[in-house]
């Protein structure tokens, strides 16, 4: 007999509100110090994301546009200032905040897509696979991550792609070791027996009984996996192999208003600077405060 | 002590394949990835002869499994290939730009500890408490800081107060040391050489301060949580009912048991240190590996740029296993 639900994808949407509907307890630390730490962090990535989709209607001028003298300081005209081509420093900073948060996006499917099933096979099936994969996976994350992406990204060449990939490829192993461990242990549970018992296939097993119970650890890994990702783009975009210079984005910005530093010319490093720094803070924030509210060792505490 | 002998030797049998991972992935990455380097570098416009010439040069139109051993039986022979750039065996080059790397990671390192460890201890003997968060969220927000930019603003600080400190290079031009070990400081001290001394620290200061100061917020985290456990178990709640002060009971119960954690989170921190420097040194224009890479890449040197990464796979795989051996030197528990 083969137990296989006659709408899957039914039961696969109930396995994932199951989960969600984990975060009940929510409420129950309203108050508490993660809970600022949330609220803040939430506050500052929704502020960027409105930044991010609202780019065309937030930014004044073109941010490729001489729009007019250069390096004009901040002034009541451009509240950044300008920088050497005489571009618009805010426009490229709101523009900026697409670019950053796009790759962090596409990095963090590409490492899931790639770290989630190797890690749910690899803690399933064990044996030679797993020791293999592990191995594997483990070597990868022992490399020091922003060379490897310097690695990967000088070989695939610049694009907002490119550089996700490059990413993705660091941090696929960090999804793919919370997933095995998580799947290590969710695998003796009783339930998983008790479906195995009624003779459900290994397919069923991992993807109705297994997956929906390691996903909540993948939040928080996301969210701290995303605010490295960051850090690691904007340092490819600094080194000079990170996306097409066409493309305004805070790292290349950074880079590229160095050489003015004896100009004093601050505005032009600092703005794009703490872009990043802000969207970083929130995703740790964030990241942090559901690392301690989902831990149940931590909550003790 | 035998057992700690064979557990020595085990281990570094067991470095044999985690090295040989390591140096496949980096193969794989820099062969195998786009297709043809030679393309990957000056892109698809380049007349075919001109790649073909240079897919001969680097032994790249070879079957790869050839290629694959070319690769490592150069690497057993200490051939990490010839940079195209400056026609110097690569192996050399690096050796020339890795002491001013040492140098650094050593001064960061030491700054790191001096600020993180202690900032950790104070957050969690006010666990819960304003300055608990207070020093958390230092933690987070200079982990947060992208390390260039961090470097960049002590430079325009320095700048617009004007205050005397060298913000790019090693060493004042002249001003070198004799060279032994090729650490500035450590040559200067050796040959009793005071001017050279201050002039190496003085261009150490903010390199080290910045790289130092990212990697404090991540020893600060460990060192807070690792606290907060053994400030949990039995023994330290023993200590306290005794009446020992608390300093006493942080410093002399909790901390002991609190910091051999850290050390084994030293080969993660390791890879951070390394992956900062580079940042930190293309920010200071100081001359070591990390810059090195940057203008190889730049240059489009491809030999060299494989000798480099080579190179960082090859540090990885040693200090891992200088960490494991540390570990079963300080933790008598660790099996061996």
């Amino acid at each position: 007999m083969k137990v296989k639900s006659e709408r899957p994808m039914k039961q696969f949407k109930g396995a994932i509100l199951q989960s969600i509907s984990r975060l009940d307890f929510l409420s129950s630390i309203k108050g508490r110090a993660e809970w600022y730490m949330m609220v803040i962090g939430m506050s500052i990535l929704v502020l960027f994301l409105g930044i991010a989709v609202f780019a065309p209607y937030i930014s004044p001028h073109d941010p490729n546009a001489m729009v007019d003298k250069p390096f004009l300081p901040p002034n009541s005209k451009h509240i950044m200032g300008t920088n050497q081509l005489g571009q618009d420093v805010f426009s490229r900073f709101v523009w900026g905040s697409r670019t950053s948060l796009l790759i962090a996006g596409l990095s963090t499917i590409i490492a899931f897509v790639i770290g989630v099933p190797l890690g749910l096979l690899s803690g399933f099936v064990g044996g030679k696979l797993d020791r293999v994969l592990s191995m594997i996976m483990d070597a990868i994350y022992a490399f020091p991550g922003l060379i490897l992406a310097i690695a990967v990204a000088t070989m695939l060449g610049p694009g907002i792609l490119n550089v996700a990939v490059s990413l993705a490829v660091v941090y696929a192993p960090t999804y793919f070791r919370v997933i095995r461990n998580q799947t290590l242990s969710v695998r003796e549970q009783l339930y998983v027996e008790a479906a195995k018992a009624l003779g459900a296939d290994k397919m069923t097993i991992m993807s109705y009984y297994i997956f929906p119970n390691v996903i909540p650890s993948v939040v928080v890994i996301s969210s701290l996996c995303i605010a490295d990702a960051i850090l690691t783009a904007a340092g490819l975009s600094f080194i000079g192999v990170g996306i097409s210079p066409e493309i305004p984005d805070w790292g290349y910005d950074v880079s590229n208003g160095q050489r003015f530093l004896t100009y004093r010319a601050w505005w032009i490093i600092t703005f794009p600077g703490l872009g990043i720094l802000f969207t970083v803070i929130g995703f740790s924030l964030l990241g942090e405060s559901l690392d301690e509210i989902l831990n149940p060792k931590l909550r003790e505490r | 002590m035998a057992a700690l002998r064979v557990y020595i030797v085990m281990r570094v049998m067991l470095m044999i394949p985690m090295v040989l991972i390591l140096l496949t992935i980096v193969f794989f990455t820099l062969r195998i990835l786009p297709g043809d380097p030679v393309r990957a570098m000056y892109g698809a416009k380049i007349p075919p002869e001109v790649a073909e010439e240079l897919l001969t040069e680097w032994g790249l139109n070879k079957p790869w499994h050839v290629q694959y051993i070319d690769y490592l039986s150069g690497l057993l022979r200490g051939d990490f290939g010839i940079s195209y750039r400056t026609k110097r065996p690569v192996l050399v080059e690096i050796f020339t730009y890795f002491p001013a790397t040492l140098e650094l990671s050593i001064f960061s390192m030491i700054i790191a500890i001096v600020f993180g460890i202690p900032l950790g201890v104070y957050a969690a003997h006010k666990r819960g408490e304003p300055s608990d968060c207070l020093c958390r969220i230092l933690a987070i927000s200079i982990y947060a800081m992208p390390i260039f930019w961090l470097g960049l603003m002590l430079q325009l600080m320095v700048i617009i107060l004007d205050i005397p400190i060298p913000t790019g290079s090693r060493i004042s031009p002249l001003k070198e040391p004799t060279h032994i070990t090729g650490l500035y400081v450590l040559d200067s001290l050796l040959t009793g050489n005071v001017d050279s001394l201050v002039d190496a620290l003085s261009h150490l200061f903010l390199p080290s301060i910045t790289l130092g100061l990212v990697l404090s917020g991540v020893i600060t985290r460990m060192t807070r949580s690792n606290m907060l456990d053994t400030l949990r178990t039995d023994y330290v709640t023993a200590a306290r009912a005794r009446g020992i002060a608390e300093w006493r009971v942080l410093i002399k119960y909790a901390f002991r048991n609190a910091i051999l954690p850290v050390v084994t989170m030293t080969g993660l921190l390791f890879a951070l240190l390394l992956a900062g420097a580079v940042l930190t040194e293309n920010t200071f224009n100081w001359p070591g590996l990390g810059t090195y890479l940057v203008t190889c890449i730049a240059n489009r040197d491809y030999p060299a740029i494989q000798g480099v990464i080579t190179f960082y796979a090859l540090i990885v795989g040693f200090v891992s296993l200088i960490v494991d051996i540390v570990n079963a030197l300080l933790d008598p528990r660790i099996k061996y």
